[in-house]
């Protein structure tokens, strides 16, 4: 066959872009790079910003294995903890800066993911979900008893000026706004590449049928294995942006089922395999559980639990591809009308 | 003969029985070879052992020369040995075109160009229409086109196709018989398992028959086909008889 034409126009990693869609994208970004101009003596709603984004980076490092491979992780809290205690402990014992820290975080989280790829990818279906599920938890028992990390009390960083070569921010938090936005802002262009790329349509094939990608010719394992080293590396940069803004990491915070299930049920509720699910679902999700950890005080985590359990069931029954999808049908529906 | 495809004394047992015994055979570059023989006959598994799925038990594969056996089935494919599947398994979250693009992207890393090598074999298996259809929604005749297409995206020299004719529409079969040997004009070996043995026949070069595991017949489709053991293998011996 000789080599085709390829057609001119808009396009990103192969594939065609809108120009109103690019416009749309930066002028989001724009507005909310101004936002915090508008937030001064706001902590609250700062902080609730902050959060929405670190775990829209998150939802998105999830919803690259999941969403896009198909290979369900309820043990993703596993690659934030050894990020967070990778920067952490490079800090507190040799002096690494946070910032190198963070990319050591992101280079053994991603090098886990592979480890801890190569034989669970082995499994399928329920049986990965499992695998995925009981390692996390090895290693949150792991971390709880080895002394060397902390145990179970954990790590704390100590309290140096803030300032952006030190990562650490303390009276003006709005500096950790726009780290937490510039990594959304990068992982999302890097999802939408990855989307329209060769890997992205090779993912979506093992989503959608492994056997059938494996006789074209791809190998599913290798192509898992580089999604899930993509996934568990931003989740590491995520750890360690965690315990800057914290100073404190122990088991329950960093490695804990919750942060596992919390991290997947964002993409799942937003609309998994798609750009804009994870940040749906953490803008709604986490607005949710900041309020509702505010208003009912000491009984919130477990009115918010609630809160999600309740809006996933209605989800799970009525629309089961989350906002996306309910999004899709309704245009659907509006330009059937139209015409 | 030039063989492009080489099968000798293969056999595979799983567990007790015997799925295939001591099968050989060998498929000319350019041929249109037809696989038949009743079902349970071991044609599915000969192709499971031809491009990977089924590691046999005894006996080898060599493609183009170069041993094929033991190979993993996407090493194979890479050499450029493809397969359809008897029930077509397209990606149901892709278009048509997506599914053909991800097949060309074998060849090359830019999508760009993939995706213009994939409407071009849209257009040449006659689904240029569907492009932008999601692949969910295809007839049973528009997903056997649609898994030839997935499969010629990767460029093969040799395309196994198992029953590429069944569930097509009677109307549709004449010219999916005349796509299979454009084809094949193209320079694209063919092994086809089909029941449609009529069909089949006018477009094989060759056939050869197989039940119970074993190679019964080999040779030109007329011989294979007025063949005893053939007619036995689907009748039985008191039919057969009479």
């Amino acid at each position: 066959m000789s080599a085709p034409s390829v057609n001119k126009g808009l396009t990103f990693a192969g594939s065609p872009i809108k120009l109103r869609n690019i416009v749309l994208f930066f002028a989001g970004v724009g507005i909310l790079y101004l936002i915090p101009q508008f937030l001064d003596g706001k902590p609250f709603e700062l902080r609730l910003l902050t959060v929405i984004f670190l775990y829209a980076v998150m939802g998105q490092s999830w919803n690259i294995l999941g969403g896009y491979a198909g290979q369900i992780s309820i043990g993703h809290a596993m690659f934030f903890g050894l990020g967070a205690y990778t920067s952490t402990i490079a800090f507190l014992n040799f002096g690494v800066n946070p910032w190198i820290g963070g990319l050591l975080a992101v280079a053994v989280s991603a090098l886990a993911g592979v480890l801890i790829g190569i034989p669970c990818f082995r499994l399928r279906s329920h049986y990965f979900v499992i695998a995925t599920l009981v390692v996390a938890e090895s290693i949150f028992l792991i971390f709880s008893e080895w002394s060397f990390v902390g145990a179970a009390i954990g790590l704390e960083l100590p309290i140096r000026p803030s300032g952006w070569e030190n990562f650490q921010f303390h009276r003006n938090k709005i500096p950790y706004y726009y780290i937490a936005l510039t990594m959304l802002v990068v992982v999302t262009i890097f999802v939408i590449w990855m989307e329209r790329s060769k890997i992205g349509f090779v993912l979506k094939g093992i989503r959608d049928d492994e056997d059938a990608v494996r006789s074209l010719g791809f190998s599913p394992l290798r192509y898992k294995l580089i999604a899930m080293a993509f996934s568990a590396g931003i989740l590491g940069f995520c750890g360690t942006f965690y315990a800057q803004y914290v100073l404190l990491i122990e088991p329950p915070t960093v490695l804990f089922a919750s942060i596992s299930v919390i991290v997947a049920l964002i993409p799942i509720f937003g609309g998994i395999g798609t750009v804009a699910g994870p940040i749906i679902g953490s803008v709604i999700l986490l607005t949710i559980s900041e309020y509702s950890r505010v208003h009912f005080s000491g009984s919130g985590r477990n009115v918010d639990l609630l809160i999600y359990g309740a809006l996933i069931m209605v989800f799970a029954a009525y629309c089961p591809g989350g906002v996306m999808s309910m999004i899709s049908s309704l245009r659907a529906r509006f330009r059937k009308g139209a015409v | 003969m030039n063989p492009i495809l080489r099968v000798e004394n293969v056999s595979v047992r799983f567990g007790g029985l015997q799925a295939l015994g001591d099968v050989s055979f060998a498929v000319a570059n350019n041929e249109i070879l037809g696989v038949v023989g009743p079902n349970g006959a071991g044609k599915s598994t000969l192709f499971g052992v031809i491009c990977g799925d089924v590691h046999p038990d005894a006996g080898s594969t060599l493609l183009a020369g170069k041993s094929i056996t033991g190979k993993s089935s996407d090493e194979i494919a890479r050499s450029g040995l493809v397969r359809t599947f008897q029930t077509p398994r397209p990606f149901t979250t892709m278009t048509f075109l997506e599914n053909v693009t991800l097949a060309a992207l074998t060849k090359t890393n830019d999508v760009a160009i993939a995706r213009e090598r994939a409407r071009l074999v849209l257009d040449q298996v006659g689904l240029s229409d569907c492009c932008d259809r999601p692949s969910s929604g295809a007839s049973t005749g528009q997903r056997k086109r649609l898994d030839i297409a997935r499969a010629l995206g990767t460029e093969p020299s040799v395309l196994l196709l198992d029953e590429p004719l069944g569930g097509v529409d009677p109307g549709s079969i004449a010219d999916m018989l005349a796509l299979l040997k454009r084809i094949r004009d193209r320079g694209v070996t063919l092994v086809v398992i089909e029941h449609n043995l009529e069909a089949l026949t006018g477009i094989a070069d060759r056939l050869i028959a197989m039940t119970l595991g074993k190679k019964i017949a080999d040779g030109a489709p007329k011989d294979v086909m007025s063949d005893d053991r053939l007619v036995r293998a689907y009748l039985g011996d008191d039919d057969a008889a009479a």
